[in-house]
């Protein structure tokens, strides 16, 4: 019976329980896996997990720690990657499967999304292993693309999410009916796509925080006031 | 004789002369003993010589002559013009004679017997408490005549003596008042040497009593006897012991986390065998001098003739019988004065470069209690740590004696109210001493035999499975993290009162609770988990004062962690903003903290925060955010360096390599070392795993500082134009452009992205628009602070108003 209290247990939860119990390695490599599958994503149960291989640097499993980075990866903009990269041994870093993916963090950082897509394509054994690759790092591209641009020219979207020709066109008009974009025609060069405002790349959106008095500090003063 | 002439020649030396010497040499102290003993002899002699008397003249000899009644015919005469028994009554009517028989039957049954009763009551306490007295610092046997009273247990055995004594003093005193001067009254010839056998020997109890009473409260500090009434000598742990009501879920967790990490160990290495460990102690550089501390004058306890880790100056006997007397009193003022002062000055005049006795040598001192000697050996490693360099050996007993003292305060029975200070020493030195264990590990080159085996047969010590459990054992048992949600609600004070207890309670597993989040988040720093290191202190809020800001060297730490994790994860604002506040306090308060022992400490984290501001400063130029005094420092110590760092060229990363170095923790390789290979030295693997993924982070943002310098001089510019100008193609500067949006937002706690911007733009197609983030001041802020300062003021000269 108390084996299956246990295992209603998710590992999140054991994870919060009890994060330094070295029982729960196995666990923690399943959910690996069950992240992979079930495209979900926990950052806290793969540090957990990375910490328990610094302390015990035997039971490391290459496999496990790589598809941990790719899922690192496709949480960008987070900081994610290297956190994990922060606590793996650098002579395990040196491994050419980990290389690639450090370089292809370093070009995803870097906003060079061309090389990317071009390095990403060459370790496809790789990537590919994760689903949802793709589409996490063009959510990425995505991202950055809206807090730069207002307005972008199809030509830098399409590099950035590494999609052309039609299924762009399909992309753009998913796009258009769901997250609020425009497509403009562009000065005889095509189309311009313009991106859903937000603060960043319209700074007037931006709440005034600074005219705001957090309710806290007005307390201070109650006794004064009274 | 030879005493008695130290003795002469002392009394006339100046004061501060025979304040120089040592305890040992004093005359006075020896000579008292015996001066004490004779006059209680020769009182005791007195009251004998007097009884006697007083017996002989009640039952006179066959002769029928009692002795110094020789003018019993004259006396009533004179005095009274008529003997006999009270017949006649012309003169003075009402008036009547005693026989001689009649007074001593009178003396006899009312002044003698009751008398007797009393003594042979008090006797008892008499001569408890004289034997007491005299074998002082022991407890004697005759303490356990006062064991069932009510108060002994209230105020401790001694005390309780010492009252007894006293008020039979007092009893006999009145005595001696009222019957002895009822002997008078009747006037016979019989009853003048009654009255002063009577006085003489009263008196001479009343002196007795009261003298035992006298020393017996002055060495009732020194004899502490408290905890030991029901024949249990278990310690503090012991005191009305409320065990803490810990849910069966925490109980659960914790439990299991031990169950994983110690298995069958934690039973073994607990409790009772821990003063074994001490005894085997071999302190290599101390050859056995077990030699009694001779009193020649030129022979002081720290002489070079090496450690006696048995020998016990009394300055310390003194030490650790207040401090343990002060622990049962909580009195926290005073143990915060002891720990804070006595102990550094103690260390500073007599264990320089010493360890302090070992705990055996004072263990009876202190009852031999439990809690006591953990405590105690606890700062005897910290001052090991502090002054010498631990052997491998003593690492390990650290580590043994840390557990054993954890698990005393993890199993709820403590009943101590300790300073905040030292609790967050304690928790501090244990991670200081994790870490400083595992440098020491993974230097395997010049590893001998011995130690290597040592390592191998104690893999658990220091482990960091231990390490980190023990703290969150802390955290979870002490429910701290409730605590202080609740007391967001109003429900709950901790906060408020520094984490004190004043109902009575013990703050002990509460504030490491605490201290231990802070303990947590420098140990994952030290393995590079700064995700995880912030997440343990989120419970603390860091943007108020708190318990952590009562001690200037957990707030340190604190900040420092804080915002180098900060940094780590690229959330530039949050660390400056953080650095700023310290560094200021750190500005203002320097002056106060000049003469603590903490103070180098305090000034290097002050460099190193310095150092990573300036390392802040220049990935990401906020400098509105710091402080006028704060920038000036900081300019005074790094601004060529800045400077030199906004370059990017190779010169740039060797000075970001170089105040990293400088200032980053000491982060260590939490795994053990493999035994087999070649040894090698790994200890400087995950400080070179931080530099390098750190240096790489400052490669990708390279460019940025060109970028904005450019965009700072313009409101609109084409990205043709500004590729130009920076001498790379448009594709490039698109890409540099993202990199520089994507590096100056940042994901902070929740998910959500901030802008850490100081110069912000964005693109419409090929048009760059520069928005230049205006210095928006607090004013609200401000405001509302130079009103409560004003209303301070104002409250204040209302003050002097009225004096």
């Amino acid at each position: 019976m108390g084996r299956e209290v246990e295992v209603q247990y998710t590992v999140e939860q054991l994870v919060a329980v009890n994060p330094y119990n070295p029982d729960i390695l196995n666990d923690l490599e399943n959910y690996v896996n069950e992240q992979v599958s079930s495209q979900t994503y926990s950052l806290d149960a793969n540090l957990c997990l990375l910490r328990l291989y610094q302390f015990k640097p035997e039971r490391m499993s290459t496999q496990i720690v790589s598809r941990i980075l790719v899922k690192s990866l496709m949480a960008m903009p987070a900081p994610d990657f290297t956190l994990c990269l922060f606590l793996i041994p650098e002579r395990v870093q040196m491994e050419e499967q980990f290389k690639t993916l450090i370089v292809l963090s370093h070009y995803l950082e870097t906003g060079r999304f061309r090389q990317f897509w071009d390095e990403a394509a060459k370790s496809r054994h790789i990537v590919e292993a994760v689903p949802g690759f793709e589409q996490a790092i063009q959510a990425y591209a995505i991202h950055v693309l809206s807090l730069t641009y207002q307005k972008v020219s199809r030509p830098v979207l399409a590099e950035a999410i590494n999609i052309e020709g039609l299924s762009l066109d399909k992309f753009l008009e998913h796009q258009v009916a769901n997250s609020g974009w425009i497509l403009e025609k562009g000065h005889g060069r095509g189309q311009l796509i313009v991106l859903p405002r937000n603060e960043f790349n319209h700074p007037e959106l931006k709440k005034n925080a600074a005219d705001s008095i957090p309710f806290e500090h007005i307390t201070r003063i109650f006794p004064i006031l009274g | 004789m030879e005493v008695i002439g130290d003795a002469l020649r002392q009394a006339f030396m100046p004061k501060h002369e025979y304040e120089t010497l040592r305890d040992e040499d004093k005359a006075w102290g020896k000579l008292q003993r015996p001066l004490v003993t004779a006059f209680v002899a020769f009182i005791l002699l007195l009251v004998i010589i007097c009884t006697t008397i007083s017996l002989n003249i009640v039952f006179p000899g066959d002769s029928g002559k009692r002795p110094f009644c020789s003018d019993e015919r004259l006396q009533p005469l004179s005095l009274n013009a008529k003997g006999g028994g009270g017949g006649d009554s012309d003169l003075f009517p009402g008036a009547y004679y005693l026989t001689d028989q009649e007074t001593v039957d009178y003396y006899l049954m009312v002044v003698f017997f009751p008398s007797l009763l009393i003594f042979l009551l008090s006797a008892l306490y008499l001569v408890a408490g004289l034997i007491v007295a005299y074998t002082a610092p022991k407890r004697h046997e005759c303490l356990k005549v006062v064991e069932n009273n009510y108060c002994a247990s209230k105020r401790g055995g001694v005390r309780c003596l010492s009252v007894l004594n006293i008020i039979f003093a007092i009893i006999f005193g009145l005595l001696a008042l009222f019957l002895g001067s009822s002997l008078l009254t009747l006037g016979n010839s019989c009853s003048v040497p009654l009255f002063w056998c009577y006085e003489i020997s009263s008196w001479g109890l009343v002196i007795l009593f009261g003298g035992t009473a006298f020393f017996l409260r002055r060495k009732a500090a020194v004899i502490l006897d408290e905890g030991d009434f029901s024949g249990r000598n278990l310690g503090l742990e012991m005191l009305e012991a409320n065990p803490l009501e810990a849910t069966p879920e925490v109980e659960r967790r914790v439990n299991e986390g031990f169950k994983a990490w110690m298995g069958s160990s934690l039973l073994s290495s607990d409790e009772e065998d821990e003063p074994d460990t001490m005894a085997s102690f071999d302190y290599d550089d101390a050859p056995a001098n077990s030699a009694a501390p001779a009193s020649s004058q030129s022979q002081t306890p720290d002489a070079a003739l090496g450690y006696d880790p048995n020998f016990v100056p009394d300055s310390v006997k003194s030490f650790v019988v207040h401090l343990y007397r002060h622990i049962r009193e909580k009195n926290v003022y005073e143990i915060h004065q002891m720990y804070e002062t006595s102990f550094q000055t103690l260390s500073e005049r007599l264990f320089k470069d010493t360890p302090w006795p070992s705990v055996d040598a004072v263990a009876h001192f202190v009852d031999n209690d439990h809690v006591f000697c953990l405590l105690y050996r606890e700062m005897w490693f910290r001052h090991l740590y502090a002054r010498l360099s631990p052997t491998l050996k003593q690492r390990i007993d650290s580590w043994d004696n840390y557990c054993s003292l954890f698990q005393v305060v993890l199993h709820g029975v403590v009943n101590m109210q300790l300073p905040n200070q030292w609790l967050w020493d304690m928790v501090d030195e244990f991670v200081y001493q994790f870490q400083s264990f595992c440098q020491y590990r993974a230097k395997m080159k010049n590893k001998t035999e011995q130690e290597i085996s040592l390592l191998k047969q104690f893999d658990q010590a220091w482990n960091v499975y231990g390490v980190l459990n023990y703290l969150q054992a802390l955290v979870e048992r002490s429910m701290i993290i409730q605590i202080l949600e609740q007391e967001k609600e109003g429900l709950e004070q901790f906060t408020a009162t520094d984490g004190y207890d004043y109902s009575g309670g013990s703050n002990v597993l509460k504030v490491l609770g605490y201290f231990s989040m802070v303990g947590l988040l420098r140990v994952h720093c030290l393995l590079g988990d700064y995700h995880t290191g912030l997440k343990c202190l989120l419970p603390i809020d860091i943007s108020q004062q708190g318990v952590y800001t009562s001690v200037i060297g957990s707030h340190i730490t604190t900040i420092y962690h804080y915002g180098f994790a900060n940094l780590m994860l690229r959330r530039y604002v949050e660390a400056i903003r953080e650095f700023n506040k310290i560094l200021l306090y750190i500005y203002k308060t320097k002056q106060y903290h000049q003469k603590s022992p903490q103070y180098e400490q305090i000034l290097k984290k002050n460099e190193q925060m310095y150092a990573l501001l300036a390392i802040c400063l220049s990935l990401c130029p906020q400098v509105k955010l710091v402080e006028e005094t704060v920038n000036s420092q900081l300019r005074e110590k790094y601004g060529e360096k800045m400077i030199r760092m906004q370059r990017y060229d190779d010169e740039a990363f060797g000075i970001y390599d170089e105040l990293f170095s400088y200032a980053c923790p000491k982060f260590i390789t939490p795994s053990a070392p493999s035994f087999e290979e070649p040894l090698v030295n790994y200890n400087q693997d995950a400080y070179r795993l931080q530099l390098k993924l750190f240096l790489y982070e400052v490669k990708q943002q390279q460019l940025l500082s060109g970028v904005r310098t450019f965009l700072k001089v313009y409101s609109t510019i084409s990205l043709g134009k500004l590729a130009n100008y920076m001498e790379v193609d448009e594709p490039t500067l698109r890409t540099i452009l993202m990199t520089y949006k994507h590096k100056t937002h940042a994901v902070d706690v929740d998910g959500k992205i901030v802008s850490n911007a100081d110069v912000d733009f964005y693109v419409d197609d090929d048009m760059i628009h520069v928005v230049e983030s205006k210095s928006s001041k607090r004013y609200g802020d401000y405001f509302l602070r130079q009103i409560v300062k004003l209303e301070g003021l104002i409250s204040d000269l209302d003050r002097i108003k009225l004096d």
